[in-house]
């Protein structure tokens, strides 16, 4: 009973919603044109869909009839939504038709066309919809066999009509959807009107000014061919020059016009068409989209536009100012105008103006073109190319500048390169002899830090405060001095190289080990014994014959003879004085303790002739000193001058960093004192204030020594001080042939110095760089 | 497992090792913008001319094993057949290697080996030229190697030579004079030597590069003293 009434209420609303779309495609009959179609479909097709959602959701409960079910769930849903799809893409039809109608795409004619054409289809749709209702009505009452078949189908399938539901319901959203773009659509569509009358104005104010200067110039042309007043002309030329004064910056106030109008844009998402019922959607951010646009294809021709106008403007302005002058000078001369040239002038400018206006001409026609046909929604919704950038014209510009970017760096890499390469070779191509010139001035060069150097280079620095011991080789000196005490027979052979302290070691331990009871003997000077004072020559036999003679047994007094070589003259050679000290120490030394100091070199070269060092006790080395002895020294010296010490970057340099170095420097002198305090020197600049800079110079003396002069250096280097005549003496017959030569050039280098008696040496600066050089070539 | 070698990875490893080659030259050319010293960028120099030379047949061989490990049976009997058909140009290669890393073989010094003695000119690939009296002569490094070599550091390397004197009694004094004398090679020692029944003095004395015997003669002889290079 209860499913009987529910069919028959059933029955009654399918009838009421068959008299509803009975009246809704009468009343569509009645629509006569777009715009009541449209808002027929917007209002009238809504409520149509909601009508139909309620049968529908009426019949979806699992009570209802089956064969109702199957009737307006199954079959009547599926037609409905072809109904609503074509109803919604009419509706798109018809927005498209006004967005084209906005924009003037469209004629009054292909409208009309389209409204009946879109009224026609869908009076056509719903009539066959209408008509299915009815026949499965009828089919569902009374084909009982076929009602059966549906109760069993039903009862396994799940209702679709959920699904149904929410189609349609997204049916009408898009409508809705549709019909909000389109207003946003036709906002655009106003700003890209506005941007259509910027460029419309752009280019009718340039025709404008051209055809202004073209009839000013036509004025004056025929003022002047008819000789006329030069006053009026004057004045006429005065206010066309005052006019051209004031040009506006154009293309800022253009791109401001043009920025401020696409500011106004904004993203659409803009239905343009159905595929199988579902909704095309173009999505696109007017506002970026019409900037490029603008950029790439508006502007550059703008510019160019720009370009000719100033061109001609200031062509013109040029022409009127020559004209204003020879129309004054003639005015002033009382002479007859001469205005042959300045016509021929004015009618160049003329050719001018004809060309520059056929040229803008072009660019006009070009900028409308595109504006016209190219900035329009219409061909956005019709799924045209809505304004793109060509990928050539973006690339074009892009890519050149990245091109020439990359081209740029490796440009300028290859010159990096080419010019450190260059460098390298130069560097190679100095010789030896450049560089040790360069050395040699280097360290010789003499600033405003005399004081300061002085404090290292002074030999036997006044007093023994800057002295620093050197506590390996005294230890060594008080055990050997114990042992000559207790009797034994001692004497000491202090070596080392040049500069390396050996006169101060003697000095000092001398008088620390002996105090007053020391005797110093120097060629031709004075020496005392015991109080005695006597006088010596360069005869050390008699020298020590004295001392022997004198030598009151108790005092037993020490024999400091420091740098053996320089014992030699014509009469007494050097051996003669060796042989005199080596008999000496053989009967003396237990009553005289002997010490005596020569270089390294002097004492191979002696141990060649004599057995010369086997004739000493013992042999004191004060070649290398301890780091820490040398840096110490560095520091007392540095110290004393109340200076200082900064680095390059004009920073304090810490005294831990001041250590680090000068044990830097004493490995480059290889731990020999004397020198390692010469090099502070180079590499130290006193400043104008109380600071010191040290700067690391990396200037170093290379071998470039010829054979001859590897002679004389060799010579210099054993006897300290040589002389012209002595190598002559020496070399004999090829003096004149190689060796005067090479002692020249060993001067003008200035490994050489003269001193006061006119002999010469090696300078100091360089000494121990000689040494190296020259003991490596003659052992090797 | 086994490596799986690929073509590419012979060409990765032919690019790599290039790839170090190129940058070891240079390094070489860019020395003197790396260091400041003249003495420190020779030396570099040399240990790193020394360092392409042993790379270069690391990086042939690594190749030709790479080449070999992509299909072992195959390039392995190539490989072997290379071996044997080029056999004595490689040793003679290696041992051009360890020749020319030699501190004591450069460009210009004076070698002998075998029968052959003259200057160095140019380093190939399996032999050294050197500059005979004759002309040029090429000579395998294998023959070096099995002849072994002697470099000549000088030409006029200090030979000892005998003098002869005239003057019997001035042995001691001829000795103090050539203490004196520069031109004297004391790593060689002069000594005098008198022969039985002989009117001579003869003196034997190694003379420094660059010093002639007239000048030592004429330097004895200024001090009185009569001296001859040949006896007569």
């Amino acid at each position: 009973m209860d499913s009987e009434t529910t069919i028959d209420t059933q029955k009654d609303t399918l009838t009421a919603f068959q008299d509803h779309l009975t009246s809704y495609i009468n009343r569509l009959n009645t629509v006569s044109n777009r715009l009541e179609l449209k808002s027929y479909i917007g209002f009238e097709f809504k409520t149509l869909i909601g009508r139909f959602i309620a049968i529908g959701n009426e019949t979806s409960h699992t009570s209802s009839n089956p064969q109702d079910i199957h009737l307006v769930n199954y079959i009547l849903s599926e037609d409905f939504k072809i109904v609503s799809l074509l109803h919604r893409d009419v509706f798109l039809e018809l927005n498209k038709v006004s967005i084209s109608k906005q924009e003037n795409q469209l004629s009054q004619d292909q409208i009309v066309k389209h409204f009946e054409k879109s009224k026609a289809i869908l009076e056509k749709k719903l009539e066959a919809f209408n008509t299915l209702i009815f026949s499965e009505k009828n089919k569902a009452s009374n084909d009982t066999v076929f009602n059966k078949k549906i109760t069993q189908k039903i009862s396994l399938q799940e209702n679709p009509w959920d699904i149904y539901r929410s189609q349609y319901g997204t049916i009408i959203n898009q409508i809705k959807a549709i019909d909000k773009q389109k207003v946003l659509a036709f906002e655009s569509i106003v700003t890209f009107n506005k941007l259509k009358q910027v460029v419309t104005d752009l280019t009718t104010g340039h025709s404008a000014l051209v055809d202004k200067i073209s009839d000013s110039e036509n004025y004056i042309l025929e003022n002047a061919k008819e000789n006329g007043d030069i006053d009026k002309l004057l004045s006429s030329v005065d206010e066309q020059l005052a006019q051209q004064s004031h040009i506006e910056n154009k293309r800022n106030s253009f791109s401001e016009i043009v920025n401020n109008h696409i500011n106004q844009l904004q993203k659409i998402e803009m239905p343009v068409g159905a595929v199988k019922g579902l909704l095309t959607i173009r999505d696109i951010d007017l506002k970026k989209r019409t900037q490029k646009w603008f950029d790439y294809q508006i502007l550059p021709e703008f510019m160019d536009l720009i370009g000719l106008e100033t061109n001609l403007v200031n062509k013109y302005s040029l022409n009127l100012l020559n004209l204003k002058n020879s129309l004054q000078h003639s005015k002033e001369k009382h002479e007859d105008a001469k205005f042959d040239s300045i016509l021929n002038t004015l009618s160049n400018l003329k050719a001018d103006i004809k060309a520059i206006k056929s040229r803008s001409e072009i660019i006009t026609k070009s900028l409308a073109d595109k504006v016209n046909n190219e900035l329009l929604l219409t061909n956005l919704i019709l799924g045209k190319h809505f304004l793109d950038v060509t990928l050539n014209s973006s690339l074009n510009i892009e890519s050149n500048t990245l091109i020439k970017k990359i081209k740029k760096n490796v440009r300028a890499g290859t010159s990096y390169f080419n010019s450190q390469y260059k460098k390298s070779l130069h560097y190679e191509a100095l010789s030896n002899m450049e560089l040790a010139t360069q050395c040699i001035a280097h360290r010789m060069f003499q600033d405003e830090s005399t004081h300061y150097d002085s404090l290292f280079l002074n030999k036997k620095f006044i007093g023994d405060l800057f002295l620093v011991p050197r506590k390996n080789q005294e230890d060594k000196l008080k055990r050997i001095v114990g042992h000559w005490h207790q009797g034994f027979n001692k004497s000491v052979l202090v070596t080392g190289d040049r500069l390396s302290g050996r006169s101060t070691f003697l000095d000092y331990s001398a008088k620390k080990l002996f105090g007053k009871d020391n005797v110093n003997l120097k060629p031709n000077s004075d020496a005392t014994i015991d109080g005695r004072k006597f006088k010596t020559t360069n005869d050390l036999k008699e020298a020590l014959q004295y001392v022997k003679n004198n030598n009151i047994e108790s005092t037993r007094p020490v024999i400091i003879i420091d740098d053996l070589e320089l014992w030699r003259d014509s009469k007494y050679s050097l051996l003669y004085n060796i042989r005199a000290l080596i008999n000496f120490i053989e009967t003396e030394s237990d009553d005289a303790f002997v010490m005596a100091s020569a270089t390294n070199i002097m004492v191979n070269h002696l141990n060649n002739r004599l057995s010369f060092s086997n004739s000493f006790s013992h042999i004191i080395n004060v070649n290398a000193a301890d780091e820490n002895e040398i840096t110490d020294a560095i520091l007392l010296r540095h110290g004393a001058a109340h200076r200082r010490l900064i680095s390059e970057n004009l920073k304090v340099i810490s005294e831990n960093k001041i250590r680090v170095l000068t044990h830097k420097l004493s490995k480059q002198s290889s731990y020999n004192l004397g020198n390692t305090l010469q090099s502070w020197t180079y590499n130290t600049f006193v400043q104008d204030n109380e600071y010191v800079l040290f700067k690391d110079s990396y200037y170093e003396f290379l071998d470039f020594f010829t054979t001859p002069e590897v002679i004389i250096l060799k010579q210099a280097l054993v006897f300290t001080s040589i002389s012209e005549y002595g190598i002559k003496n020496v070399t004999t017959t090829s003096f004149d042939t190689e060796f005067k030569s090479a002692l020249r050039r060993l001067m003008n280098v200035k490994v050489l110095l003269r001193d006061l008696n006119g002999s010469l040496y090696i300078n100091p600066v360089v000494v121990n760089d000689v040494t190296r050089i020259i003991t490596n070539k003659i052992n090797s | 497992m086994e490596a799986n070698i690929t073509w590419f990875n012979l060409f990765k490893i032919v690019v790599i090792l290039l790839i170090i080659y190129i940058f070891l030259i240079l390094v070489l050319r860019f020395l003197p913008q790396v260091f400041k010293r003249k003495s420190v960028i020779n030396k570099m120099t040399i240990l790193l001319n020394k360092v392409i030379e042993i790379y270069k047949p690391f990086a042939i061989l690594l190749v030709l094993l790479t080449f070999v490990s992509i299909n072992y049976k195959v390039h392995g009997v190539l490989f072997l057949l290379f071996l044997i058909v080029t056999f004595s140009h490689i040793k003679r290669y290696l041992y051009g290697v360890l020749f020319k890393i030699n501190p004591l073989v450069n460009i210009g010094s004076n070698i002998s080996t075998g029968e052959f003695k003259g200057d160095i000119s140019k380093f190939l690939f399996f032999g050294v030229i050197i500059n005979e009296d004759i002309g040029k002569r090429f000579i395998n490094y294998s023959h070096i190697d099995d002849q072994g070599f002697s470099i000549n550091q000088n030409d006029n390397a200090s030979v000892r030579r005998t003098l002869y004197i005239y003057d019997h009694d001035k042995s001691t004094s001829i000795l103090d004079l050539l203490f004196e004398n520069p031109n004297v090679d004391f790593n060689n020692k002069p000594i005098i030597t008198k022969g039985p029944n002989e009117k001579t003095l003869q003196l034997q004395i190694a003379l420094e590069t660059g010093a002639t015997m007239e000048s030592l003669i004429a330097y004895l002889q200024q001090h009185n003293i009569k001296s001859s290079a040949t006896k007569n």
